[in-house]
């Protein structure tokens, strides 16, 4: 479907479909997220495990953000003596691109108000880091 | 000696005997039951009245009563006669007036179950209680005789379409007994379930919820933000926002497209708003005046045909632009009131898709439903197409006991990127357009409301399915009886929410039944500010300075409300703004303390001193001379002000004040103006005096991001890093650390000029998602061209300055 007068506007997200419980066992790490805000938030929803009557905490990571994600794993299991599990998935993601010609009915515009949008499908590949709370 | 697993054992057993302590502790000091409950779920009443108490806790609560011997409420009316009652204590006039009263209440609710529409005396507030109720007495008369002249309506809860048709439709008629209180600010469809809820507000000609009565800030921050956590929906009622629909007299549609270029500044006409029929969601301009760049507000629009349009204005723009479009465009174009006809329902948050396919059920197989029951369980709605919009007829949802969701196999099935795709790619037109005929025409509206049930029917109806062998879930769809609604339910991405588009009088079922859900939080106008802030986006009227409305409701509202609050403090527990001192870096004869207006953000000045600063700057090469140390002003031989130094650029701006307070009036044209195509600005020059006070700067719209602690609040100040103290600035923005290893926060600040002043925060508070203080605000890049990439922030009253990064917000 891509052809040469395309161009990618946005990546979007993952596609998320969560449930009540998942919601409040899944973190998702960002390459932005700092390492010491993503380990207290990890140790905070081991805390409310039993609250929400699960027994493992999924970490994501998706990209630039595995490394960091692995590190927070390694820290459970070294530190911590959590048991962890680490599942690496492929995961489809879709690119919003924008076509560059056919601007459209008049002059004058700003780039961004003349987006043409179309998704593509392409293929990233995303680990998936799985920690599993030792009781 | 230890042993390691002795050691190990004593610690783990003290460690659960603390716990233990704690949760024996926690739970002795509970004496009653409902003190279990969830701050939310907590009510007044529940010592009172066992039903305020959920079921499984109430066996125990009214044992809990009967040990304190605490006197029960008992069902009203139950066993004290109404005989005793009767005269309660009235004279013969109150009693006769209070009878009179119910009397009315009674043939009203006689009319509208006979189906006859309520006249105009009934309601009209300038009759009296008695000719309302003669009207009424012979209306039934009437309609029993079979009379030619009865109006009857097409169902027994006296619901009618009220649109008005090339003029503002009036006031609904609504129920007799509220109408009076409605003569100057009308109720939304759900005015009496939100006011018991929420703290209303009067504006605009609505009477409009404002914020829930409980605390909810955090609340709207974690469920209306966008991130993974998440979990719920935040709903609210937008029926004020105005809607009409335009239509072009002329089939080919030449005249809505020019009225639709000159407002949208052609936007409006672009293939994907146009012939994609996308929702357009950005600004509207002033398409009658000569200057083209005069903004009114933000505006939804959606094309629903090649010839008609659907318009969504807020209800201080909607009378304005309504009456302008009639005086203009009456004999082109046929224009619909719909503000009183189609009303809707706003919700975000993850659960939102979820909380609505609950609540609304397709009668018959349509693409469209079966497209929004494949995404209803999607929580991060970002991976949706542009276009997302569906639109079906949903049955009563009063038909169903309770909102569930429909598990049925083929909805249950997990769903995948293509399924996304198929969504943009098999958007079923045909039928999204015979729905919107429905919803948008005067007749479509009516014929939903005919043969509407009233409670009592629906609930005999399901008192029969008790009988039979049937689910018991919800009251089966007659397919000749039952009226069927048309819905729109469109996702605007900018605005990152979803809105539902229906019938005036079948918002208030749909709206209980999402309330029943759990994890849906009603949320007012104060929700839709702060999460407007949160996300980085310019809120209506408050973040629109350059708008008319805008710049009233920065200028005169707030400034109003602050002043009022800070004069009735004592002098000695309030800010005294004008002997601030180490402002900035000059002190200046002309000023002194807090620069500006202390309660708003002051554009007069912003642009008195910007434009001065260029006018300088052009008549000294490039410099800026601040102030004379010989003479303190000039005068030219007309009494007319001479503007030699910096100095004087504030007297200029202290005598339009002084002026400005003696005519009492602000039309003085627009200090500022939205900066074209947002891209900052080249050549700008100012050549005359008189120009540095009425020619209009342009502003860019930016969201700032503090660097270091602290947080900005509304109407800050921001000013531009002066090009001798980059370096610090720069210093400050890696980090100056401590010996400790700590970041050093007290080292000495260089302070600016006043003429760097450059901006305004509208809106600025510490942000929960991004851990700092951020604001939103706008700057002029006149005396820089080009958007600083640091800025200072100074909050008003202080002499603190913060470092913050900015970007541009895109419009």
């Amino acid at each position: 479907m891509k052809s040469n007068n395309t161009k990618l506007v946005t990546r979007r997200p993952t596609l998320k479909t969560l449930s009540h419980k998942q919601i409040k066992t899944t973190i998702y790490i960002k390459s932005s997220t700092p390492y010491i805000s993503a380990l207290k938030r990890t140790k905070k929803f081991l805390a409310n495990l039993r609250k929400n009557n699960s027994k493992y905490v999924s970490l994501m990571g998706m990209g630039k953000a595995v490394e960091k994600t692995l590190a927070i794993g390694c820290y459970f299991q070294n530190e911590k003596g959590n048991g962890i599990d680490i599942i690496t998935k492929t995961v489809e993601v879709i690119d919003e691109l924008m076509e560059t010609e056919s601007m459209g009915m008049h002059e004058d515009a700003g780039v961004q108000d003349v987006e043409e949008q179309s998704d593509d499908d392409r293929e990233t590949f995303l680990k998936k880091g799985r920690l599993v709370g030792l009781k | 000696m230890i042993r390691v697993d002795q050691f190990i054992n004593s610690r783990q057993f003290e460690i659960k005997q603390l716990q233990f302590a704690m949760q024996s502790s926690k739970t002795a000091s509970a004496t009653r039951v409902f003190q279990a409950l969830p701050r939310k779920l907590r009510r007044r009443t529940a010592s009172h009245n066992v039903k305020r108490i959920p079921k499984r806790m109430r066996n125990r609560a009214l044992r809990e009563m009967q040990k304190n011997e605490q006197i029960q409420t008992v069902k009203k009316g139950s066993t004290t006669s109404n005989k005793l009652k009767k005269h309660n204590g009235l004279t013969p006039a109150k009693l006769y007036k209070a009878k009179m009263a119910v009397k009315l209440l009674r043939l009203a609710s006689k009319s509208t179950s006979m189906k006859l529409a309520l006249p105009n005396e009934a309601v009209a507030s300038k009759y009296n209680l008695r000719q309302r109720i003669k009207s009424l007495q012979k209306l039934i008369k009437e309609a029993r005789n079979n009379g030619p002249d009865v109006k009857t309506v097409n169902n027994s809860l006296g619901n009618y379409d009220n649109t008005g048709i090339n003029a503002l439709a009036p006031i609904p008629k609504g129920r007799i007994k509220y109408c009076k209180r409605q003569r100057t600010f009308t109720w939304l469809p759900t005015h009496i379930w939100n006011a018991k809820r929420s703290h209303m507000m009067k504006r605009w000609g609505f009477s409009i919820p404002w914020s829930p009565t409980q605390k909810c800030f955090k609340l709207t921050h974690n469920i209306g933000g966008k991130h993974a956590t998440s979990d719920g929906a935040l709903c609210m009622d937008t029926s004020f926002i105005g809607t009409m629909t335009i239509r072009d007299l002329d089939p080919s549609g030449s005249n809505l497209k020019n009225l639709v270029k000159a407002m949208t500044k052609g936007r409006g006409l672009l293939n994907k708003f146009f012939k994609s029929k996308n929702l357009f969601e950005g600004l509207m301009h002033d398409w009658d005046s000569e200057d083209k760049n005069i903004v009114i507000g933000p505006c939804d629009m959606l094309w629903l045909s090649g010839n008609s349009i659907l318009l969504r204005l807020h209800p201080a723009l909607y009378p304005i632009v309504f009456n302008k479009l009639i005086q203009s465009y009456t004999s082109k174009l046929s224009i619909e009131d719909c503000r009183y006809s189609i009303a809707s329902i706003t919700i975000r948050g993850a659960k939102a898709l979820t909380a609505l396919s609950s609540v609304v059920r397709s009668h018959a197989t349509s693409q469209s439903f079966e497209q929004f029951m494949k995404i209803r369980k999607i929580t991060d709605e970002t991976v949706l197409p542009s276009k997302c919009m569906f639109a079906f007829e949903a049955i009563d949802p009063r038909h169903l006991a309770s909102p569930k969701m429909i598990n049925s196999q083929k909805c249950n099935k997990p769903l995948t990127v293509d399924e996304i795709l198929a969504l943009q790619n098999k958007f079923p037109q045909d039928e999204f357009n015979s729905v919107l005929s429905k919803l948008t025409t005067v007749e479509g509206r009516e014929t939903s409301y005919k043969n509407q049930n009233t409670l009592k029917q629906l609930a005999r109806r399901r008192r029969q399915l008790l009988t039979k062998e049937q689910p018991k879930t919800a009251v089966p769809f007659d397919k000749d009886q039952d009226p069927t609604i048309p819905l729109l339910i469109m996702r605007r991405p900018k605005n990152e929410d979803w809105v539902v588009l229906l019938p005036w009088f079948w918002h208030l079922p749909f709206w209980y039944q999402l309330n029943r859900i759990s994890r849906v939080y009603h949320s007012g106008l104060r929700q839709t500010q702060q999460l407007a802030y949160e996300s980085g986006k310019l809120y209506f009227p408050d973040d629109y300075p350059f708008t008319h409305e805008g710049e009233m409701e920065n200028a005169v509202y707030k400034r109003q409300a602050r002043k009022n609050k800070w004069v009735k403090k004592p002098l000695g527990k309030r800010i005294n703004f004008a002997k601030l001192e180490d402002i900035h870096l000059s002190e200046l004869p002309a000023i002194s303390g807090e620069i500006g207006d202390y309660f708003s953000c002051d554009w007069k000045l912003l642009q008195i001193i910007n434009n001065g600063v260029v006018y300088l700057k052009q008549s000294n090469e490039g410099t800026l001379p601040m102030i004379c140390p010989n003479k303190t002003t000039q005068f030219d031989d007309c009494k007319g002000r001479m503007v030699n130094y910096f100095n004087d650029v504030l007297e200029v701006y202290k005598d339009i004040v002084a002026n400005k307070f003696e005519i009492n009036s602000t039309t003085q044209g627009p200090s500022i103006e939205l900066s074209k195509n947002i891209d900052p600005i080249k050549n700008y020059s100012i050549t005359t005096i008189s120009e540095i006070s009425e020619k209009p700067i342009p502003v860019t719209p930016i969201v700032c991001h503090l660097v270091r602690r602290g947080h900005p609040k509304d109407n800050a100040r921001i000013y531009r890093i002066p090009e001798t103290d980059t370096e610090y600035w720069m210093k400050v923005a890696k980090g100056v650390y401590k010996s400790d290893g700590r970041l050093d926060n007290d080292t000495e600040v260089p302070l600016p000029q006043i003429s760097d002043l450059i901006g305004y925060i509208t809106s600025g508070t510490y942000h929960f998602g991004e851990g700092k203080g951020v604001g939103n605000g706008f700057v002029t890049t006149v005396i820089t061209d080009t958007l600083p990439q640091y800025v200072l922030l100074r909050n008003v009253g202080t002499n603190i300055y913060r470092l913050a990064k900015c970007t541009k917000i895109k419009l």
